[in-house]
């Protein structure tokens, strides 16, 4: 007859051998009547059981208990109501990044890019130039499209995927209206670590789709480039990773986006593919038990669905991530907000653009000592993919309210930010 | 319609949670927050199993803490400093710096065991099931108790020796 090994003894003390199959219940409930040495070594094992309770006793807070009702009504107070299709999609579990497409769109709008170049606490991040022509005169109604896509492993969320037409059909056409947009003090398309993630954009114009205006980013590890001439909008979204848990991103999808750099003149048509198979990869994605995969989906889905969209951006240099929120039901926002977080000391105010075309204010506050956030505030329309990069250990929050986004950022954690945020509007 | 009894929920639940937060980001008003964080959404999203889901999410809000905790330590060790010398001038001296330094203990050795054993070990702590456990950690079952024995002696070994060094 064998001994009950020590994990048993512990379930026993634990009285969790009723979780344990009844049959192996029963042998060791019936072995440990019978055997003194097992009931020895259960009071060994008592005894340790109990000093561990006690070391852990030792590091417990005195809680205070707020009400439930206090809660419910922070609840109804902040946090809007799901939106059921918002959370279904989320639920696939990828952040989709359509903040590049964004500003993509809003710089190309008009035919005429606009150079952005923040003040000068950031210096140059995008320059423009005219590209080479198309190879072919472009045709009325030209357009762009872009897809983007981005990945995280189907180990943790599946993925998610977001198409978006952003300048819409243009009047205007022509080699003029083809115009590249590169950000030469940093690597156009960034090279992202090893578990990074995956992020791709396809940008289509009718007037070089021929000759194929495609910019992939194919990571884990590189980033490539294809173009055949035409437009082309180069800047790989920032996507958060997590460094615990991501992975590299499947290979039939790495598999489906280099066919879309590989057939540049079937652009949409690929990029369509790829949609597909990204999905297909979030729908397979799922292997976790229901609650254990709606917690860990929680873990984006926290931001998003009802409160907080977890953007795009993350790019882990050096192994640590940035993280980059938004608010994506402004319901709470529609009130005209304050220029600075009340309370804090503000360092400086500088208006952002250059020229005759401002873009937004950027306010710098001081939280305490060294702690200091800085606080974007776009005009209208303004796509806050203008902004320069989130730097290393520093946090973004976005809202969108109807006076335009708001940014910002500091070395505080997803709640801080999300207080400061609101307390905008308590004006 | 929802069939939680979130009364009770919450009044069973949310001082294991607390306590469950306080070991991993040491910082017990913000384990407080954390764990309002966490029911917050668990209100919001009336999961099926909401003792386990609160859990999980817990510890996912204490693995983002600790990403930024390491950024703001210095501040935080500031401010600790000042709530410490304010609350130290209202307790007896003594009891508190054994009180401080027992806590000291209790959370290197907890810092020695390995990850999964140190989860193990908070989560029964906190009341979790040896199912929830197992679900939690992707153990089988029947390797809880094996995870939880080792865990035990490691940590009962580890404060020993933390604690008369």
């Amino acid at each position: 007859m064998s001994h009950i090994d020590k994990g048993a003894l512990h379930a026993y003390l634990d009285g969790a051998l009723d979780e344990y199959p009844a049959a192996e219940a029963a042998r060791i409930r019936g072995h440990l009547d019978a055997c003194g040495e097992c009931a020895d070594m259960l009071a060994a094992e008592r005894l340790i059981r109990s000093d561990a309770s006690t070391i852990l006793s030792y590091a417990s807070p005195d809680v205070e208990l707020p009400t439930l009702e206090e809660l419910r009504a922070y609840v109804k107070a902040t946090r809007p109501a799901p939106r059921p299709a918002a959370a279904r999609m989320y639920r696939m579990g990828w952040a989709a990044s359509v903040v590049l497409a964004l500003g993509a769109g809003w710089m190309a709008r008009d035919g005429q890019l606009q150079q952005v170049r923040a003040n000068s606490d950031f210096g140059p991040q995008l320059e423009t130039e005219a590209a080479s022509p198309a190879a072919t005169p472009a045709e009325a109604g030209d357009r762009l499209r872009s897809v983007s896509a981005v990945g995280r492993p189907a180990s943790e969320e599946g993925v998610e995927l977001s198409v978006l037409d952003v300048a819409g059909d243009r009047d205007e056409a022509g080699p003029t209206a083809a115009r590249k947009v590169t950000a030469p003090e940093a690597p156009a398309v960034r090279v992202l670590g090893e578990q990074e993630l995956l992020s791709a954009v396809v940008v289509e114009s009718d007037a070089g789709l021929a000759s194929g205006e495609i910019v992939v980013a194919n990571s884990p590890n590189e980033a490539g480039v294809a173009t055949g001439g035409g437009a082309e909008v180069v800047e790989a979204d920032d996507v958060f990773a997590d460094q615990e848990t991501a992975s590299p991103p499947p290979p039939e999808v790495m598999a489906e986006l280099v066919a879309v750099q590989d057939a540049p003149s079937d652009a949409v048509a690929s990029a369509r593919v790829a949609e597909q198979s990204l999905d297909s990869v979030a729908m397979n994605a799922g292997a976790a038990e229901p609650d254990e995969a709606e917690a860990k989906e929680e873990q984006v889905e926290r931001r998003s669905a009802e409160s907080l969209v977890p953007v795009t951006s993350a790019f882990a240099a050096g192994g640590r991530g940035v993280r980059q929120d938004e608010l994506a039901d402004d319901r709470d926002f529609e009130e005209e907000p304050a220029l600075a977080v009340p309370g804090y000391e503000v360092l400086s105010v500088t208006a952002l653009g250059e020229g005759s075309t401002p873009i937004g204010v950027q306010v710098v506050q001081r939280i305490e000592g060294d702690l200091i956030v800085e606080l974007f505030r776009l005009e209208p329309g303004v796509d806050p993919g203008v902004l320069p990069p989130v730097r290393e250990g520093r946090n973004q929050l976005r809202a969108n309210t109807p006076g335009g986004w708001i940014v910002i950022r500091g070395a505080l954690t997803e709640v801080q930010l999300r207080i400061l945020v609101e307390s905008l509007f308590r004006n | 319609m929802s069939t939680i009894d979130w009364n009770d929920l919450y009044r069973t639940t949310f001082p294991e949670l607390v306590r469950f937060l306080h070991r991993k980001v040491w910082d017990a008003e913000r384990a407080r927050d954390l764990a309002q964080e966490a029911f917050v959404r668990a209100l919001q999203h009336e999961p099926k199993r909401p003792r386990a889901w609160l859990f999980q999410v817990a510890a996912n809000l204490a693995r983002d803490e600790a990403r930024t905790v390491i950024r703001r330590k210095k501040h935080l060790v500031l401010l600790k400093t000042e709530v410490e010398v304010r609350e130290a001038s209202l307790k007896d001296p003594a009891a508190e710096l054994a009180e401080r330094e027992r806590m000291g203990a209790v959370r290197e050795a907890l810092d020695s065991l390995s990850e999964k054993d140190r989860e193990a070990l908070l989560l029964w702590d906190a009341g979790q099931s040896y199912t929830e456990i197992a679900r939690q950690l992707e153990l089988a079952v029947g390797a809880v108790g094996t995870t939880l024995a080792r865990a035990r002696r490691r940590l009962a070994d580890a404060y020993a020796h933390v604690a008369h060094r």
